[in-house]
């Protein structure tokens, strides 16, 4: 039995008896990210040798796997030994057999650096060949799903892309990287309609890390300004009434926090009725928008918030949050402690949606 | 006597030209009371969005005009009846085609494409182009003579393609006119569905400026020099991209951006292809081949000063194919334009016909 | 066997030369370079690009991107190309003639025969 027949399989049963679903978990491409050029057309392959230096300059990756003759300067490192998360294996063993996950969505964050190549054909193309390569490598385990990358800078391609592997049923959702272009901006329309011929979801994530070198203190004010990438992709969608005209959408946002959430949905709510219903296709309360088309992942967490403390925050109807989080690991990011026990604290009923049945919300299981 | 002072009279030779009938390929209409002229012409939906907006004028003229020249019009194209120069169609007509005996001018309405992108929703920026192609062809295109460049959106492809099909089969409309978003040149895959529109109903493509270049100039001067660079951006992203590989029968006309520079910027692309060929390998002929067949540059403003001559020469030479390249545009009745007759006489009998004549008549939908 | 006219080197067993890399052959007076295809063929160059003199034959000769559909590439004449070390100027190994752009210089080659898996190369350039 493939891959995909597992899936199929395990859909229904995982639906009706998973326990732990975890929404973000990153397979570590870096001795893998040489093979993805297999999956590269020859005449694009030959151009990339050809460029050398290429769009993954922007990767801390070991990229001599793609461009032999050169030796790349501040980011390389070579590939000693295999750092964890770097193989399905390891993945299997360290996070889903050891925490008792039943289902895992793997984001392949390296690939989206690439997939954000000024040129829109290379940055579909890398695209797809890294898509090509999980779905082959990473996503033999049953409880294994897969957010596909797409290149919002080509809403067409990337439309293309959905609907090439939109029927395997191990896509659990269509990834659009973090860009300049909100996620309200109709150009991104087509990508959500091949999404939505497939029942898939919506997974906004920041892609790789950026290239550039810098200090402690702007990695430091980097963190800080956490949020300042998805509010306005919350308050975009929200505004422009891309829910009223895709009922069925359903976006994720993952490693994003979330604790900033309830002042932003205040803040829309009352502004929503200071307008006076002038905007039209705005006729629900933007909180009941969030409520019903937006999720938001749990980890890294904002704050050192302790159990108590966020069980509290959670439990605050005003806030949506039982409503609107989903588990995530982030592994293998999450550091020493578990980040599932950070939520100990709630109650049963509230662990069972935030931990399983809101992610059947926004990822197809 | 005039208000305005004496009015220069036509170049007398205009009854002797080596040429059917004289094409200019750049007049501007002006609009200067805002966009409420044209509201009544939008959707009732759309129309209370725009009424409630704070009054919205638009100068014409480069988007820095010039401050020592009457608002950038020529002060003697004043219509007697009031509004600037460039607000009248009859006395458009009465002044500058009937006067100078132009056989076709292009209408090209600057303050849409400034107030349409000052827009910040990009379906409220096309109802407003669409209030102003509707305008023009309703209330200002009077005259037989007067051809339309149509507006369309560059923002949003869809909308502009709606645009063509809508207003493209008009016949007064005679080209496809669009401002490239900022570091988006006109061969980026954006616009294709726009180029396919244009070809499908036979019209070219008119960039009027080229588009901005960022370039932190600080004087009108600067800005003036440097807008030979949105040509030269643009002439290169279309050649390279394949553009005219991919739509053999369009034709790219960029207007208001002079021509020098597109000789030495041959030079650089031909010689960089046989060095680059494999970025591009789509390309099957030299680059300047692609120019001289796709590329057509209105000539005003014309660097003639101090010494035109050597200019002249340079478009009587064959390979420079400027000769195929130029087409003549007066820039009626902005401050710098070039009457006819006033540029390009000493070129010979058969350029004159090319650039004054046959070239535009070739590439604009007549 | 048809007996070769003109004078040929004896320059090495076909073994001598590795697949796919121009090798430099010791012919006193000249700066040849023979490549050897992996279909066995063999092409002599002269080590002088017609532009501007640089040492044509360090350059790769592994292939060019074909002519091809607009945002396409396609990659071919494997080992049939050379492309000069300075400004990239691409000639073909078999006419000598620069590849897909059109110029009149030419590349100076040298016909080689194979006679008892022994590199014979003509010392006439053509």
């Amino acid at each position: 039995m493939t891959s995909v027949d597992a899936a199929v399989e395990s859909g229904a049963t995982t639906r009706a008896r998973a326990r732990l679903i975890d929404v973000d978990v990153h397979p570590v491409l870096a001795t893998n990210i040489g093979a993805m050029l297999e999956y590269v057309p020859r005449g694009w392959r030959e151009r990339l040798e050809y460029l050398g230096s290429t769009p993954l300059s922007s990767s801390p990756l070991n990229y001599t796997f793609l461009a032999g003759r050169w030796v790349v300067g501040v980011n390389a490192r070579p590939a000693t030994e295999a750092p964890p998360g770097s193989t399905a294996e390891s993945l299997q063993g360290e996070l889903l057999d050891a925490h008792g996950v039943d289902v895992g969505q793997l984001v392949a964050s390296e690939a989206a650096a690439h997939a954000q190549s000024r040129s829109y054909d290379l940055a579909a193309i890398l695209a797809s060949a890294f898509n090509d390569l999980m779905l082959e490598r990473w996503m033999d385990d049953p409880r294994t799903r897969y957010a596909l990358l797409v290149t919002p800078a080509d809403p067409v391609a990337a439309a293309a892309e959905v609907r090439r592997h939109g029927a395997d049923r191990r896509v659990s959702s269509v990834w659009i990287p973090t860009t300049p272009t909100r996620l309200g901006d109709r150009r991104l329309y087509p990508i959500y309609e091949a999404a939505l011929e497939h029942g898939l979801p919506i997974l906004s994530h920041p892609g790789g890390p950026a290239g550039s070198m810098s200090t402690p203190a702007l990695a430091l004010e980097s963190r800080f300004n956490g949020p300042t990438q998805v509010w306005p992709n919350v308050a975009s969608l929200v505004a422009r009434g891309v829910f009223e005209r895709y009922p069925e959408l359903r976006v994720l946002f993952a490693e994003s926090g979330f604790t900033w959430l309830p002042p932003l949905l205040r803040r829309m709510d009352a502004a929503w009725r200071a307008s006076g219903g002038k905007v039209a296709h705005l006729e629900r309360s933007p909180s009941e928008v969030v409520r019903t088309h937006l999720r938001f992942a749990t980890t890294p967490l904002d704050d050192d918030r302790d159990a108590a403390e966020l069980a509290a925050l959670i439990e605050d109807p005003s806030t949506c949050l039982a409503d609107v989080l989903v588990f995530s690991s982030n592994h293998p990011r999450s550091g020493p402690e578990w980040p599932g026990l950070r939520f100990e604290a709630l109650p049963d009923a509230t662990r069972r949606r935030l931990f399983a049945e809101n992610a059947l919300t926004c990822m197809r299981i | 006597m005039s208000a305005v002072g004496t009015r220069e009279q036509p170049v007398r030779h205009a009854q002797r030209r080596p040429y059917e009938m004289l094409v200019d390929t750049d007049v501007h209409p002006v609009l200067r009371e805002g966009i409420e002229r044209v509201v009544p012409y939008m959707p009732k939906a759309w129309q209370e969005t725009f009424r409630q907006l704070p009054p919205m004028t638009a100068p014409s003229g480069l988007g820095r005009p010039f401050p020592y020249t009457g608002y950038s019009l020529a002060l003697d194209a004043q219509p007697p009846q009031g509004g600037p120069p460039g607000s009248d169609p009859r006395f458009m007509v009465e002044d500058f085609f009937d006067r100078y005996d132009v056989g076709i001018g292009q209408l090209i309405l600057l303050e849409a494409l400034v107030a349409a992108g000052s827009c910040a929703d990009p379906e409220m920026s096309a109802v407003l182009i669409s209030a102003f192609n509707d305008w023009m062809l309703d209330e200002f295109v009077i005259d037989p003579r007067m051809r339309y460049s149509l507006l369309v959106s560059s923002a949003d492809a869809e909308l502009a393609v709606a645009e063509i099909r809508r207003l493209g089969p008009n016949p007064s409309v005679c080209s496809v006119a669009i401002s490239p978003v900022a570091g988006k040149p006109l061969g980026d895959k954006h616009y294709r569905p726009i180029l396919e529109a244009a070809v499908e109903h036979g019209l070219p493509m008119m960039a009027h400026g080229g588009g901005k270049v960022p370039t932190g100039s600080e004087t009108y001067i600067e800005d003036r020099v440097n807008v030979a660079l949105g040509g030269w951006v643009n002439v290169n992203s279309l050649v390279m991209q394949g553009v005219f590989e991919r739509y053999p029968s369009l034709k790219v006309m960029i207007v208001e951006c002079g021509f020098s520079w597109v000789v030495p910027l041959m030079w650089r692309m031909d010689a960089a292809w046989r060095r680059n060929r494999v970025d591009v390998p789509w390309l099957k002929k030299w680059p300047s081949e692609y120019i001289r067949d796709h590329i057509r540059l209105a000539t005003q403003p014309v660097d003639d000063d101090p010494d035109a001559a050597e200019l002249y020469r340079l478009i009587e030479v064959e390979k420079s194919h400027l000769a195929d390249i130029l087409v003549y545009s007066s820039d009626y009745p902005h401050w710098d334009n070039d009457r006819p007759g006033r540029v390009l006489n000493t070129l010979s009998n058969a350029t004159k016909a090319k650039i004054f004549c046959d070239n535009a008549k070739a590439t604009l939908r007549l | 066997m048809a007996t070769l006219t003109g004078r040929y080197t004896d320059v090495g067993t076909v073994a001598d030369f590795e697949v796919g890399r121009m090798t430099r052959v010791d012919i006193p007076g000249k700066d040849i370079y023979v490549l050897r295809t992996p279909q066995d063929g063999f092409f002599a160059v002269k080590n002088t690009c017609p532009h501007h003199g640089a040492p044509l034959c360090l350059g790769p000769v592994e292939g060019t991107m074909l002519p091809s559909a607009p945002g396409e590439y396609e990659f071919g004449l494997e080992y049939q190309i050379v492309r000069c070390p300075h400004h990239a100027y691409e000639y073909s190994l078999e006419t000598g003639r620069s590849t897909f752009v059109p110029g009149l210089d030419r590349v100076v080659r040298y016909d080689v025969e194979v006679r008892d898996g022994r590199v014979l190369v003509s010392l006439k350039g053509k």
